[in-house]
């Protein structure tokens, strides 16, 4: 009697089910898309997940592993097991993220099934600018340099290349604007409408509501001609600049995939490209339609790789895409509150409870803040906060601190010769 | 205004009569619009339930099929699904403690402990009708007042959102049980926690070392899950044998239950009006930002309210009070977000981004334009009439949804907390589908129970982890703006505004009386 409800769970598993390449799709296909719902990616995802379940007749489900500038999706995308039940959609960022050290996945980790989309990188300023050409926006940074800002996207991804290589390609410094790091296009064209930043380096058709709005205008579009739908955006080369880039979107396997599961999805693809579910999305909402595969497609792939590692490797651009505040900024500054509230809270109640958690935030504090307020400082914060926790007077508490402090100073760093470090703030 | 605006256009008539007519005959006059709004409601009450499906995501799986649809099938999906997710996140809450969605993490271990007192549905109820107040209030706002808030909305640059949030995370300290030292620990803990990985504004990642997984950084919907599903599933399989036996919830308070699930209710609509007006207001307000939303409404909500409020004691521990406002303001939020989306084409969230790319799918462009062709102002006026289906929809639903919640917890914990436990996993692990987010989960599960032993809350840890990332952003993008200046934060009226308001409250005397209070006991 008491078996019967395990012999019930066995049911799923002893139905027989397909098995091999010949058999694909057996079960659920899943699309990793690396950025999150209501981005462009995600709505191309989706779509081709609804046209490509049409075709063969299984379930396809977008998941968004978003995160890491791309990382986390393309990562997981590029180790999912090669039975082509893992589809990654796969964005300009690869050919970016390795050469800046971020991972090891690069285009060729990945089989790539076929490139949909293209969009070039364009240049947009506000309606209520006087800028009206290119000519007219480098006159005004030549006029003020390093005083204007410009966004699109994080420091060292798509948008900001194609900016920097055309401040580049015009004989200006690339660090000449200040380049505001942001979560990518849509946060940016915001912080242009509220007049936080000068320009905007992002594609046409991510602007297109807010062109349609009459609140920003594009100035040029890096591309070799003119975008369907914003005719009256002129190229960068027609106004006399040699710069072409963008950004782009591909659908791939992990590398190793069977040929048969390959042909199969490339077969669904081929025929789905082709359909009215696929052009009329692509029009609706902007995209521009560039279809590659094969040999073509990873040709491409290597010209673009080497564009991106030219720009990402030159010492100009390098600086470029270092911050201007360290990275330990932030967190130092949160792990300074830390203390404080640690601090307030031993003042005013039970200190055997506290002292352990004191001694390993103290400790944590410390590495925090030693190579920015030097040795000295932070080992007598260190030092005071632990004699407090114990509940010694905070007189008895300050003379200790200060006394032997400064003899460790002295003997470690002056007669033993260790260097103790001086912090950044002094320097 | 929109109102106004409409008047220009259909000449000498203050308003546009044959639209609104339209409108109303496309929302309540056609069954399969009736229908649409009632499958999406439960579809919604269910996403907003099981923390980790997110409202975005039901929303995200449900546009491919919008795209065949008329347009008003798609509005009344997305409009009244939103509206059931963000109450019905509240159900969980206050059944076991384990917040459906981020902006319910603000009054969790109120109404957490109103639960334990056996007033689980009568802390429902109010959640339930504070939260249709809030939504139609923010609906109305949504009509009348769009166009003028519109454009305060789209002139918040990086100094006003870096105030905002650090005005949001002050709030979450300062309400939060206990101490607001207490609080600002776990603020600064969620903080902390959030710099891990690849921020936006570095391209190096922090504290990740080589793993990929860490260089995404921690997501906050399974932290959220094990900060306060796993720990209060740790807590209970301590309990002594005898309690496991029990049911979870014990049984109804026997004076309370006679006046059924809104009994909280009446004495809070009408004794204080002003107090719901206040939160109603605070919701619009904030939830009109891009970049803010129901989360931080909903802290802000719950300071103001114990600011003003003579049971100042109760927050924390059980405040209906509280809760009133809280889940007034996280509703009304919901249609503020559609006020930038609508008049100048700026997504106000996640949510309202996905329904600009449906309008574009339509051949409709959002923006000033909208209100000028008659079919396309119907359709304006027909997601208002949604916004108030939607919510009277949730009265009828969100009443089965208490009561089939309220059935459950009379089970005994050691069923129900195993099964809990599976679906904090599943929560965690579908919010990406990674096994690094349920390890995430256990490790802040174990976090959360250590804070809990501690009295140190667990909903500013949450707030600290949404708003870290935000927050750091704006600071960093302030700083290149003004080449590392601190009072270019203040140089504009908004965000002078913003962060006098913030310092004054760290020096207000609230702060000052709570730790006289917290200090009192001490021998």
């Amino acid at each position: 009697m008491s078996r019967w409800p395990l012999l019930l769970c066995a049911i799923p598993f002893a139905v027989p089910r397909a098995h091999g390449e010949d058999a694909y799709p057996n079960g659920p296909v899943t699309i990793i898309c690396p950025w999150s719902a209501g981005g462009g990616t995600d709505g191309l995802s989706r779509q081709l997940a609804m046209l490509l379940e049409q075709k063969l007749d299984t379930p396809f489900n977008v998941v968004n592993q978003t995160g890491g500038q791309g990382v986390t999706g393309h990562s997981y995308g590029a180790g999912a097991r090669a039975d082509g039940h893992t589809l990654t959609m796969m964005t300009a960022e690869l050919n970016m993220l390795h050469w800046r050290g971020l991972t090891d996945i690069r285009c060729d980790s990945f089989t790539s099934l076929m490139m949909l989309n293209r969009d070039s990188a364009a240049l947009l300023v506000r309606t209520d600018t006087p800028w009206n050409t290119l000519r007219e926006l480098e006159a005004e940074i030549r006029r003020r340099p390093g005083e204007l800002t410009c966004s699109g996207t994080a420091k060292g991804a798509t948008w900001h290349l194609g900016f920097a290589g055309w401040l580049d390609a015009s004989g200006f410094d690339p660090a000449t604007v200040k380049w505001i790091p942001t979560r990518g296009a849509s946060p940016s064209l915001r912080e242009l409408v509220a007049g936080g930043l000068d320009m905007v380096c992002c594609s046409l058709p991510e602007a297109g509501p807010l062109i349609d709005a009459g609140r920003v205008r594009g100035l040029g579009v890096m591309a070799d001609e003119r975008v369907a739908g914003f005719e009256d955006v002129k190229t960068f080369k027609e106004q006399g600049i040699d710069w072409t880039l963008g950004g782009w979107r591909a659908l791939g396997v992990p590398a190793g995939t069977p040929d048969v599961i390959v042909d199969r999805l490339r077969t669904a693809l081929r025929k789905i490209v082709k359909e009215e579910g696929f052009t009329g999305f692509m029009t609706s909402r902007g995209f521009g339609i560039a279809i590659e595969e094969g040999e073509q497609l990873d040709s491409s792939f290597a010209t673009m790789d080497a564009q991106m590692g030219r720009l990402l490797t030159d010492e100009k651009f390098a600086k470029l895409f270092e911050s201007d505040y360290g990275p330990m900024l932030y967190p130092r500054a949160i792990g300074c509150v830390l203390l404080a509230v640690l601090a307030g809270l031993l003042i005013g109640s039970d200190r055997r409870h506290i002292a352990p958690v004191i001694v390993v935030a103290s400790v944590i504090g410390w590495l925090l803040l030693t190579p920015w307020l030097g040795f000295v400082i932070s080992s007598m914060l260190l030092l005071l906060v632990n004699l407090l926790a114990l509940g010694n007077r905070l007189r008895v508490s300050a003379a200790i601190t200060v006394v032997l402090v400064t003899v460790v100073y002295y003997v470690f760093s002056a007669s033993l010769g260790v260097p103790l470090p001086r912090g950044e703030l002094f320097r | 205004m929109s109102l106004c605006r409409a008047a220009n256009y259909s000449g000498k008539r203050l308003v546009d009569f044959v639209s609104i007519q339209d409108a109303f005959s496309q929302v309540f006059l056609d069954w399969r619009v009736l229908a649409t709004i009632v499958a999406a409601a439960f579809y919604g009450l269910f996403m907003g339930a099981v923390p980790g499906l997110t409202a975005t995501m039901a929303v995200a799986l449900l546009i491919p099929l919008t795209y065949t649809q008329p347009t008003i099938f798609a509005f009344a999906a997305v409009v009244t699904l939103v509206a059931c997710a963000i109450f019905s996140g509240d159900i969980p809450t206050t059944l076991v403690r384990m917040p459906g969605t981020p902006s319910s993490a603000a009054y969790a271990e109120d109404a957490h402990a109103l639960a334990m007192q056996g007033r689980a549905r009568q802390t429902l109820g109010v959640a339930l009708a504070f939260s249709v107040v809030g939504g139609i209030f923010g609906a109305i706002v949504l009509m009348f007042l769009a166009r003028p808030l519109a454009r305060i909305a789209v002139g918040f640059t990086y100094y006003e959102y870096f105030w905002l949030y650090v005005l949001g995370l002050s709030c979450a300290a300062i309400v939060s049980r206990g101490s607001a030292l207490k609080g600002a620990l776990a603020l600064g803990l969620g903080l902390g926690i959030s710099t891990i990985g690849l921020g936006t504004v570095y391209s190096t990642a922090r504290f990740a070392g080589d793993s990929a997984a860490l260089k995404g950084g921690i997501e906050f919907i399974p932290a959220m899950v094990g900060l306060f599903g796993v720990s209060e599933i740790l807590r209970g399989v301590l309990r002594p044998r005898s309690a496991l036996d029990a049911a979870t919830l014990p049984p109804p308070v026997k004076e309370l239950s006679d006046h059924g699930t809104f009994a909280g209710v009446k004495p809070r609509l009408l004794r204080r009006p002003w107090h719901t007006l206040r939160s109603t207001s605070i919701g619009s307000l904030i939830g009109m930002l891009p970049g803010a939303g129901a989360d931080i409404a909903a802290w802000v909500s719950l300071a103001a309210s114990r600011r003003f409020s003579k049971r100042r004691d109760s927050y924390g521990r059980g405040s209906l009070d509280g809760i009133a406002d809280a889940t007034a303001a996280n509703n009304s939020a919901i249609a503020g977000a559609w006020i930038p989306a609508l008049v100048f084409g700026i997504p106000g969230d996640s949510v309202t981004a996905l329904v600009i790319s449906v309008l574009y799918m339509k051949k409709i462009v959002p923006g000033p334009d909208i209100f000028e062709n008659p079919e396309q102002r119907t359709l304006v006026y027909s997601i208002y009439l949604l916004f108030i289906a939607a919510n009277l929809v949730l009265i009828p639903l969100g009443l089965l949804a208490i009561r089939a919640g309220t059935t459950l917890v009379r089970l005994p914990q050691r069923i129900l907390l195993p099964c809990v436990l599976l679906f904090t996993i599943v929560g965690s692990f579908a919010f990406r589908a990674t096994y690094f987010d349920v390890g995430v989960m256990l490790v802040m599960g174990l976090l959360g129970f250590v804070l809990d032993r501690h009295k140190v809350p667990l909903g500013p840890v949450v707030l600290g982890l949404v708003l870290g990332g935000p927050l750091e952003e704006k600071l960093i993008q302030g700083l290149i703006a003004s080449d590392g200046s601190i009072l270019a934060f203040f140089s504009r009226p908004v965000a002078g505004v913003l962060g006098v308001t913030t310092i004054a409250l760290w020096l207000s005397p609230t702060i000052f009386r709570t730790r006289r209070r917290s200090r009192e006991p001490r021998p």
